[in-house]
């Protein structure tokens, strides 16, 4: 698979990466291919790779080569690519990740290497229309054995590469916008266990699509088998609306890329001391970091996997933890893990933000406010939702919408009974046997009091009144009363 | 050295020239007499020696990631024979 590192210029010349979105106006000599330009490597795009292969446990070797791998197409001025082929910067290194089973995988890895990005074609009927703006962009490749048993688990792996890359902070991880792709290699073994002829799906760039291009080929394959025909060694585009794969050329030789050691390109070196830097400052990554998010936290496998899933989110996560009074530190974690995954997730979503303008520390007062039941869950969204657009304190908040939960029993009675009153027909309805119809009057409440009511309160208060009139319909149900002294024997007579 | 009639018809190929095969049979010989006197420098015993595959210094830079502005959309497409919209544009092809 290939992934986009994020850098700010490209591998071997100063254009930026990123910034006007004008067809050609990110270019210069270099990666436009002319003659006697002369490729630098952008030593971030390099610490970038060596950060990768340190987190992989793949092994760094001290010098590693660039290739020319030629070949004649328009997304390629040069005619040839600059990659590396017999000497990656990195060999080995693996990756575990979790099987949609439940188990654990393991896959590891061939080697991971640097290469430049191709320019971008549109194809126009009889014409390609080329822009280079991507011409040259830092591509960190990533080659596994063929190791992964099925195309759920390729997708699995591919998750998790991702999320690694992206915690990392070399990749966007962006599919959408094809900075991480996949090429994805498929053989069948024989009864022997012997791997077949394989053949190659490229681009892909949607897991949906990797898990479909993949059962579409495996099925191919099969029935190619099944008939007594060969697989042929091919390349094929998938396209997803066809659900089918289409053959794009037969599979190249390597020999037919007339690789080239680039003699132009001095060797890349990676030095001790960088391996170091690297080493020292690598990140918990997302599956560690979950599964002590369950054994420190008590959280759910699948709250800490939400949680993990970015690591700003699993930051800011911790960072509300922190803000918490020793004290309840723990018994607030799911709550907090809760409101992460669910209120600010939506909330990142719905405003496509990359941020959290909200600080921690006032998510975590909003919290405690919930659990100490000084405003209610309904009450607290309206506040979380004027935190984020206005930055406001969450007591400012709480003061200026009057959302602070009613908990008195005497004014919740009150409400009660308006509403009792209000819906008499209800009222009969549930005294004659429709207890569903609690939720029916716990909604006008919570709609009366503008969501301020307290929801056990108000539930336990309504149900004391509904069931304590059940002799006297016709008398008013806002009087002062104490309930759990006026309910009669539970077996009465209906009226 | 022999560069067989085959060997050139693929050169050509991965080169995408047409040559017809009176051309190829001419240029079999021709490259192969090139070869021929090249692999005189074959005698040289190199043993030991590590490859010279460039001639520019292990670190030569003081090159950083900083972005700066290259050639204007203008001055891209300034070479290309056929451009429109801001692209250049070439004939389609199939990728071999």
């Amino acid at each position: 698979m290939h992934a986009q590192l994020l850098t700010r210029s490209k591998l071997f010349c100063v254009c930026a990466t990123a910034g006007e979105d004008l067809p050609n106006t990110r270019t210069c000599p270099v990666c436009l291919g002319h003659p006697g330009a002369l490729p630098v490597l952008n030593p971030e795009a390099a610490r970038m790779a060596v950060r990768a292969g340190t987190a992989f446990g793949g092994a760094l070797h001290h010098t590693s080569r660039f290739a020319r791998k030629h070949y004649f197409y328009p997304d390629l001025p040069k005619g040839y690519q600059i990659t590396q082929y017999e000497r990656p910067f990195c060999t080995g290194g693996a990756l575990r990740f979790r099987l949609p089973d439940g188990t654990d995988g393991h896959a590891a890895f061939e080697r991971i290497h640097l290469e430049e990005d191709a320019g971008k074609l549109l194809h126009d009927g009889s014409r390609v229309r080329a822009d280079y703006n991507r011409s040259g962009i830092p591509l960190l490749e990533i080659v596994t054995q063929p190791v992964l048993a099925s195309p759920e688990a390729a997708v699995a792996f591919l998750q998790e590469l991702r999320r690694v890359l992206m915690y990392l902070g070399i990749s966007d991880g962006s599919m959408e916008r094809a900075s991480f792709r996949c090429d994805a290699n498929v053989s069948l073994r024989d009864n022997s266990g012997t791997p077949g002829q394989r053949t190659e799906i490229k681009n892909l760039n949607s897991f949906r699509h990797i898990e479909h291009a993949l059962h579409w080929e495996i099925s191919r394959q099969r029935e190619l088998h099944a008939a007594g025909m060969d697989v042929q060694p091919v390349t094929l585009l998938w396209d997803e609306a066809g659900k089918a794969g289409r053959i794009m050329r037969g599979k190249e030789s390597a020999a037919d890329y007339h690789y080239l050691d680039d003699p132009d390109l001095p060797e890349m070196s990676i030095h001790d001391e960088e391996m170091e830097i690297a080493a020292g400052s690598l990140p918990e990554l997302p599956l560690i970091r979950a599964a002590r998010f369950v054994a420190a936290f008590g959280l759910t496998k699948y709250d800490a996997d939400v949680l993990t899933g970015a690591r700003l989110v699993a930051d800011y996560f911790e960072e509300i933890l922190a803000s918490f009074p020793d004290g309840i530190r723990l018994s607030m974690a799911t709550a907090a893990a809760h409101w992460v995954g669910g209120e600010v997730l939506a909330m990142m979503k719905e405003q496509a933000s990359e941020v959290i303008p909200v600080p921690a520390s006032h998510l975590a007062l909003l919290l405690e406010h919930v659990a100490a039941g000084s405003i209610s869950r309904t009450a607290s969204k309206q506040v979380f939702d004027r935190m984020w657009r206005s930055g406001e304190h969450p007591d400012h908040v709480i003061a200026a919408l009057d959302l602070r939960q009613i908990s008195d029993a005497d004014s919740l009675r009150t409400l009660a009974g308006q509403i009792l009153k209000a819906h008499p027909a209800q009222v009969q309805a549930y005294r004659d046997g429709k207890k569903g119809l609690l939720g029916f009057f716990m909604q006008k409440i919570l709609v009366l009091s503008q969501g301020k009511a307290d929801p056990l309160m108000s539930s336990s208060i309504l149900s004391a009144l509904l069931e304590s009139e059940r002799q006297e319909p016709g008398e008013s149900a806002g009087r002062r009363s104490d309930p759990e002294e006026e309910i009669p024997g539970r077996g009465g007579v209906r009226p | 050295m022999e560069v067989s009639f085959e060997d050139t018809a693929r050169i050509a190929r991965l080169a995408h020239l047409s040559f017809s095969d009176e051309e190829l049979t001419v240029l079999s010989g021709e490259l192969s007499r090139i070869f021929t006197w090249i692999s005189a420098i074959t005698a040289v015993d190199t043993s030991g020696v590590a490859p010279l595959t460039a001639l520019t210094p292990e670190r030569s830079s003081v090159r950083t990631d900083r972005p700066s502005p290259g050639l204007t959309q203008a001055e891209a497409l300034a070479n290309a024979p056929e451009t429109g919209d801001g692209f250049i544009a070439a004939p389609r092809v199939l990728r071999i």
